[in-house]
């Protein structure tokens, strides 16, 4: 029990140091709010042309909300693998192992306290500039509700792997590569752009089994289609993820551990 | 003849002011508070050709606005001025071609490639002719000795074969006024002569004029015949260095660190400044006891395991100008 | 021209300075053109569902990126500097260019080379080469409207930079007009309500970066290549005099202070 407190505390310390770097964050929102007013010209343009009412069943308001859960998502995802693999360059990371937390978790714990309150803030300018486009809602109480616990594991499971990116830097000069592949598949395959049923048949059961789909796709198709059934097995998925890639961290942590004792930090 | 001419150079500045916060902003537009500052007060003198000028003062003097004044890249309140018979903010980029500045802190030279490359493109800057850049090149190369690190990476240097390689430089495009900030800053006491030599060297073959600032009174005392003493904006001392090693440069600092306790130490013109331990620090009036004696004395006395003597920092050669001048001394 | 052979004697130097660390030059090179293909990705699976859009197929969506990418890429490769501008003047480092004797704009332009920007010129030349048709014909109009939007890319750059001789805040500023500047432009200006497009002609000209130059290679007319040339050459123009009206106050030494 003690554990979840004292990770709990480290993630309202980042939460508070966040704050001070709001001018960064209102950057971001701007850009956010712009990228969506292009979205919403483009969608409903595309709707127009199309002459139907659904395209591969989303409606153009469900579409726009979908992009906007995307985005907002994505626009609170971790950035942690460049503090870790700063602390290892710098050699920082020998000092941690005295500490009673284990280092890897607490930078989970540090990363989702980063998440929190831009995805919120992030999740508020995209509900206010989606609302004043579209002058629709799309979803339901329920989906929101199943869209806020899956984002939060969608973003558990994205630190995880930011963190494994992180410690890459163990082994690789530059780990800023990993991350940009990963940014790129979680931009295709994650469904960011598009939901899943856009994709021709092949890419969908491709994409369906990889992680990636269950950060950004899952969690908001869970807010504007809710079926429970769907939810349920989303969340599965989401947690066998988690479950694995933990299970990665401890292990590729143990390696990294090893090589600090050898090398010396 | 003058290189230089200024007559009653001032410079006062004009800026918003503007709290902090979203108040302050909206205040600041609505009703600006104006504030004044007189950075240079009217400063009027002569540079002639060849001289070695060294121009003096603590931080906030006056003096970095004065430089940028010569050079051009501000223009002045009141007051004029000729650099090499041009109005500097009037002809700045004539006049750009004919002066070299090197500053301690800001590099000409790019870091991760060697000098040769970096020494091509201000060629290429100062668009020199072919032929004449290459044998002011070997010149210089010569002269400061730094044909063996032509090819090596600028970040592959240490600090002094950077330095010879910075004033190298600046002098490719026969500059006939070097402006030199801070120049031996970080380096020590062998680089800092060799360093010096070469400038000193270059001053007499070629007649540039030096224009010198900086807080080392030792690069004073040794590269400069005439110094100016700046402060608040105006200059309170014109004249020889060598006046200034008299009247307020007259004593040393020896630190030492010794082998055996303190048992103290006599002698006209010595003055125990602090000991602790095996750490002792004495002043030395050079005007009344000559240094070597004094470290030929505490030689013999004591076993020294590390001794240095230095010369008093600016900022007390200033306040010693400010008692003389029975002005005020600024804090 | 002398200005010339300084840009190339920087453009030289810069990719001479590049090549020092070769391996991590080639690695964000790459990653950008993978970065610029995956936008491509969301355009593929739309046009899957779409045949055209208002007028756009995807051959002219990818000649559209092709020709954004190559010109945002040359202008950042030539000057690096651009999206600096402000920066540069706030802190100062326009001391450094003023003391030389070249012009200072172009100076603090072309002293940098942002190496990334390799690969949206890779990219961008990439992909018209393999999507457009009469590709190769077209060729030395790609590469004149590349030069045309490069052009104006660097302009409004120093346009929105010039702001911080006059507005503390302005770093901020103009990196969201650029980066707006270049969102607008990778969209077909159809898409957009009237009332944006109009402001995409003109305050934020992303439409003339982006739709105009890429109608161009699909259906030419002299008449809109005329109205690009000469919207070019004004907003070169009004960014060098803006920059240098900008440059006077800062002779002053008048610029504003923060306190506290």
């Amino acid at each position: 029990m003690s554990d979840i407190v004292r990770y709990g505390f480290v993630l309202r310390t980042s939460a508070r140091q966040q704050w001070a770097y709001r001018a960064e964050i209102v950057a971001r929102a701007i850009q956010m709010v712009l990228f969506m007013g292009v979205f919403m010209a483009l969608w409903s343009t595309a709707f127009a042309v199309s002459g139907q009412g659904e395209l591969a069943g989303y409606t153009l308001v469900e579409m726009v909300w979908y992009l906007a859960m995307t985005e907002t998502i994505t626009l609170s995802s971790s950035r942690v693998f460049l503090e870790i693999s700063e602390a290892v360059k710098a050699g920082d990371v020998a000092y941690t192992l005295a500490r009673p937390v284990s280092y890897p978790f607490f930078q989970v714990a540090n990363s989702l306290g980063n998440s929190a309150p831009r995805f919120l803030l992030n999740l508020l300018a995209a509900t206010v500039v989606v609302g004043l486009g579209m002058r629709q809602t799309a979803g339901s109480p329920a989906g929101l509700a199943a869209f806020l616990a899956t984002a939060a594991l969608a973003l558990l499971l994205d630190a995880l792997i930011a963190v494994l990116i992180g410690l890459l830097a163990f082994w690789l000069e530059e780990v800023s590569p990993a991350f940009w592949i990963y940014q790129k598949l979680l931009f295709t395959i994650g469904g960011l752009f598009l939901p899943l049923e856009m994709f021709p048949e092949w890419l969908q059961r491709v994409a369906s089994w990889l992680p990636f789909q269950f950060i950004s796709y899952v969690p908001a198709r869970a807010f504007v289609h809710f079926e429970l059934k769907a939810v349920l097995q989303a969340v599965a998925g989401q947690a066998f993820y988690i479950a694995a890639l933990s299970a990665l961290v401890v292990l590729v942590w143990r390696q990294a551990r090893r090589r600090l004792v050898v090398h010396g930090g | 003849m003058n290189v230089m001419e200024v007559q009653g150079l001032t410079k006062t500045f004009v800026t918003r002011e503007k709290q902090p916060g979203l108040r302050g902003s909206v205040r600041a537009l609505l009703r600006p508070v104006r504030r004044e500052t007189r950075a240079v007060k009217g400063i009027t003198f002569a540079v002639e050709k060849g001289e070695r000028l060294a121009f003096i003062g603590p931080n906030g003097a006056g003096k970095s606005t004065t430089i940028k004044m010569l050079v051009g890249i501000l223009y002045p309140t009141t007051g004029q001025a000729q650099v090499l018979g041009q109005v500097p903010w009037r002809e700045r980029q004539r006049l750009a071609y004919e002066i070299g500045a090197v500053f301690g802190q800001k590099s000409q030279l790019w870091y991760h490639l060697p000098p040769c490359d970096s020494f091509d493109l201000l060629a290429r800057i100062y668009e020199l002719d072919a032929a004449a850049y290459r044998q002011r090149l070997d010149y210089l190369v010569n002269l400061f000795e730094i044909g063996e690190y032509l090819q090596v990476p600028v970040r592959k240097l240490s600090l002094g074969e950077r330095m010879r390689c910075e004033i190298a430089a600046s002098l490719l495009h026969r500059p006939r006024i070097l402006f030199l900030d801070e120049p031996t800053i970080g380096l020590d006491v062998v680089v800092k002569q060799r360093i010096r030599d070469l400038i000193l060297e270059l001053n007499q073959e070629e007649g540039v004029t030096i224009f010198l600032t900086s807080h080392d009174a030792g690069d004073v005392e040794v590269l400069c015949k005439r110094a100016m003493v700046i402060n608040h904006g105006e200059v309170i001392y014109d004249g020889r260095v060598s006046a200034l090693k008299r009247d307020y440069i007259h004593t040393k600092t020896v630190s030492l660190k010794l082998g055996e306790p303190w048992r103290g130490f006599d002698g006209p013109g010595v003055q125990v400044l602090k000991h602790k331990g095996y750490g002792v620090k004495l002043e030395v009036d050079t005007a009344v006891a000559a240094i070597e004696a004094v470290v030929g004395r505490l030689l013999a006395r004591y076993t020294i395991a590390d001794i240095n003597v230095d010369n008093p920092p600016m900022e007390e050669i200033i306040a010693r100008i400010y008692e003389a001048e029975g002005a005020e001394v600024p804090t | 021209m002398k200005t010339a052979r300084l840009v190339w004697g920087y453009l030289r130097h810069n990719l001479m300075s590049a090549m020092a660390y070769r391996g991590a030059f080639l690695l964000q090179v790459f990653g950008m053109i993978l970065n610029d293909a995956m936008l491509l990705f969301f355009w593929w699976l739309l046009f899957t569902r779409l045949p055209t859009l208002r007028g756009w197929t995807l051959t002219q969506v990818i000649t559209l990126y092709g020709i954004v990418a190559f010109g945002f890429g040359a202008a950042t490769v030539v000057c690096g500097n651009a999206f600096l501008v402000a920066r540069i003047i706030v802190r100062g480092d326009l001391d450094y260019y003023l003391a030389l004797p070249a012009d200072p704009l172009v100076h603090l332009l072309v002293s940098r080379m942002s190496l990334p920007s390799w690969g949206d010129l890779v990219f961008g030349l990439l992909v018209f080469l393999i999507a457009a048709p009469g590709r190769w014909s077209s060729l030395p109009l790609f590469l004149l409207l590349g030069l045309l939007v490069g052009l104006i890319f660097v302009a409004f750059s120093v346009l929105v930079g010039s702001l911080a001789f006059w507005v503390g805040n302005a770093d901020n500023l103009a990196s969201q007009a650029i980066n707006a500047m270049l969102t607008f432009s990778l969209y077909p200006v159809e898409i957009f309500p009237g009332a944006v497009q109009w402001l995409l002609y003109t305050l934020i000209p992303a439409a003339l970066v982006g739709s105009l130059p890429a109608g161009l290679l699909s259906d030419f007319s002299w008449h809109r290549l005329a109205i690009l040339v000469a919207f070019t050459a004004g907003i070169v123009l009004a960014a060098r005099a803006v920059f240098r009206w900008g440059l006077r106050r800062y002779e002053s030494g008048n610029l504003v202070t923060v306190r506290g």
